[in-house]
């Protein structure tokens, strides 16, 4: 049996539960609503540098791919504020007469991921409001990155040169001191130059040939690797675009991306779900709240009978109760049920002052 | 008697009052062989102000006048509101607490209502010992003085939670109704206003100023009583 006041109660404040039914997917609704976004993508080969165990951006791990590697790399840059920046420059949606507060709020905005498509393969994804933007802000990434590598290695190798070059000073005076040595020698016995002389076999002369020999090997070896450097610091940008290069150029989208039916219907949905909750709630609330006698059900273990029930009186018709109209008359004519039992009686005056 | 043209709130109140005449026994036409009854003196009380103990009372002492074409009287007992007294236009006259103080005969304060056999006797000036007042002896023969000269004395009494001169005033009475107005007076305090008149005859209670926002055909599919 249901409760004719739980009925009562849901009926007499009914406007008051269809709010949240109508409000709570609306708010979803407004909180959930997105401009049409564009996505573009690029993808890009990417492999180890050739006689080179590390990327030329971060480090690498052996038990990743390539790809796996570069994205690590990648995704950290764009958890900086400073590539990002560098980014939005690139991609030419900040221009340099903007404020860095707003080149900063641009570039936090801009959805970009970087993910692995395959041991080789990187692909990049930018999201914007516009598909010229979109494929601006994918190409810029790829850009940025490529450069980034590349003065890493310039960095690296310019660092390395000149270490070399240092190095390799210092080993061709030692060098030169040696065979200065040699020729002391050598002059003062002439004999040991001949090898079938019994002085060629001289351990001081032996020594001072071994120094020289030495000397001339790390000479060589300094040689040769400031020639690699070399090499990598004139080959910089080509290993860097050989390394990490693009396979698909930033796309255009051609229509916005679709919106889930999950974030279409779903969400509302689940607002309206909440809707029905919150009134389920109010009315719950309210009707176990109510001690108030609504109904002669109210009355029942009241050892007392019920006479009878005298019906709301209000000015205006069933039309005006529910409405401001009504609620204005009522207010207008608070005494109106008062006055309208005086005029049961015909008549509400009274002879004031007389005897009967 | 109704007409067509009066207004249907007008009929409302009539058409539930003459339901609480039958239910409280005050409809003496029913009987086959009529003759003058016993007159009654009714007291209309409520646990709190603004349940309509005053509009239930006014209404009650009209319709029982025009119903019945008896004399009735309305007395307004509440020395707290004065009510009846500014209904019928007679605020500021002497009224029950100057007769019950010796000071005005009960014939000068009672008013008759124009076209109607019904008369008025307002509270008057709020007296300063009320409770006094309600027990003497004065007050019982004042009763039995209006009721010698009426069928029907009603006496709209104070809000019992408010005045304890209720339950004294309402043992003078030959019945009591008492009045809740729905979805306002609760359960509680209308179990304590009638422990307080349990030495009283309660005639029964009325539910004022009900309304209901269930539609009909909901309370038909529901078996939804009112």
């Amino acid at each position: 049996m249901i409760s004719g006041k739980l009925i009562e109660t849901i009926f007499h404040r009914l406007w008051l539960l269809a709010i949240p039914l109508v409000l709570t997917p609306l708010l979803v609704l407004a909180l959930t609503a997105r401009a049409d976004s564009f996505e573009s993508r690029s993808t890009v080969w990417v492999s180890t540098p050739i006689g080179d165990a590390q990327p030329s951006v971060g480090q690498s791990s052996a038990y990743l791919s390539p790809a796996q590697n570069q994205v690590q790399a990648l995704n950290d840059l764009l958890s900086t504020e400073l590539f990002r920046q560098t980014v939005a420059r690139t991609a030419g949606i900040v221009s340099a007469s903007d404020s860095p507060a707003t080149v900063a709020a641009v570039a936090v905005r801009m959805s970009i991921a970087a993910s692995a498509t395959g041991v080789n393969l990187l692909t990049i994804t930018a999201r914007a409001v516009s598909p010229e933007r979109a494929q601006a802000v994918a190409s810029a990434v790829v850009t940025s990155y490529q450069n980034r590598g590349t003065q890493e290695v310039q960095r690296s190798a310019a660092s390395s040169q000149e270490y070399y070059t240092q190095q390799l000073g210092l080993a061709q005076q030692t060098l030169t001191k040696r065979r200065e040595d040699l020729a002391s020698y050598l002059r003062a016995n002439p004999k040991a130059a001949d090898p079938t002389n019994a002085a060629s076999l001289d351990l001081n002369y032996r020594a001072i040939i071994s120094q020289v020999d030495q000397q001339v090997k790390v000479v060589d070896g300094l040689v040769q690797s400031l020639q690699n450097v070399d090499l990598r610091l004139a080959s910089a940008p080509q290993s860097q675009q050989a390394s990490f290069a693009i396979q698909d150029p930033a796309s255009r989208p051609i229509a916005p991306l679709a919106v889930s039916s999950t974030k279409r219907f779903g969400l509302p949905f689940a607002g309206l779900l909440f809707g029905v909750l919150i009134s389920c709630m109010y009315v719950y609330f309210k009707f176990r709240t109510d001690h108030t006698i609504r109904t002669s059900a109210d009355l029942e273990g009241i050892d007392v009978p019920l006479l009878g029930t005298v019906p709301d009186l209000r000015p205006g018709g069933t039309l005006a109760r529910y409405t401001p109209l009504g609620w204005y008359l009522g207010w207008r004519q608070r005494d109106f049920a008062r006055r309208t039992a005086a005029s049961i009686s015909g008549s509400s005056t009274a002879n004031a002052g007389g005897p009967v | 008697m109704a007409t067509a043209t009066e207004p249907k709130a007008r009929l409302d109140l009539k058409e539930a009052l003459r339901e609480i005449h039958i239910m409280a026994g005050l409809d003496n036409t029913s009987s086959s062989t009529p003759q003058k009854r016993k007159p009654l003196a009714i007291g209309v009380t409520s646990a709190t102000f603004g349940d309509g103990k005053t509009t239930v009372a006014i209404a009650l002492a009209a319709s029982l006048s025009e119903d019945f074409a008896a004399d009735v009287t309305l007395v307004d007992a509440d020395f707290h509101t004065h009510s009846v007294g500014r209904e019928y236009g007679l605020q500021g006259e002497d009224g029950l607490s100057e007769v019950l103080a010796g000071t005005r005969p009960l014939e000068a304060v009672t008013h008759r209502v124009a076209r109607a056999k019904m008369s008025v006797i307002t509270a008057g000036s709020t007296p300063a010992d009320p409770a006094r007042m309600a027990r003497s002896q004065h007050l019982t023969d004042l009763i039995e003085n209006m009721k010698s000269a009426n069928e029907y004395v009603v006496i709209d009494l104070p809000a019992g939670l408010h005045s304890m001169n209720t339950p004294v005033l309402a043992k003078r009475c030959d019945g009591v109704v008492v009045v809740v107005r729905a979805g306002h007076t609760t359960k509680q305090d209308l179990e304590r206003l009638l422990h307080l008149l349990k030495d009283s005859n309660v005639l029964g209670i009325v539910v004022n100023r009900q309304s209901s926002s269930v539609p009909a055909w909901v309370k038909r599919t529901l078996n939804i009583k009112n």
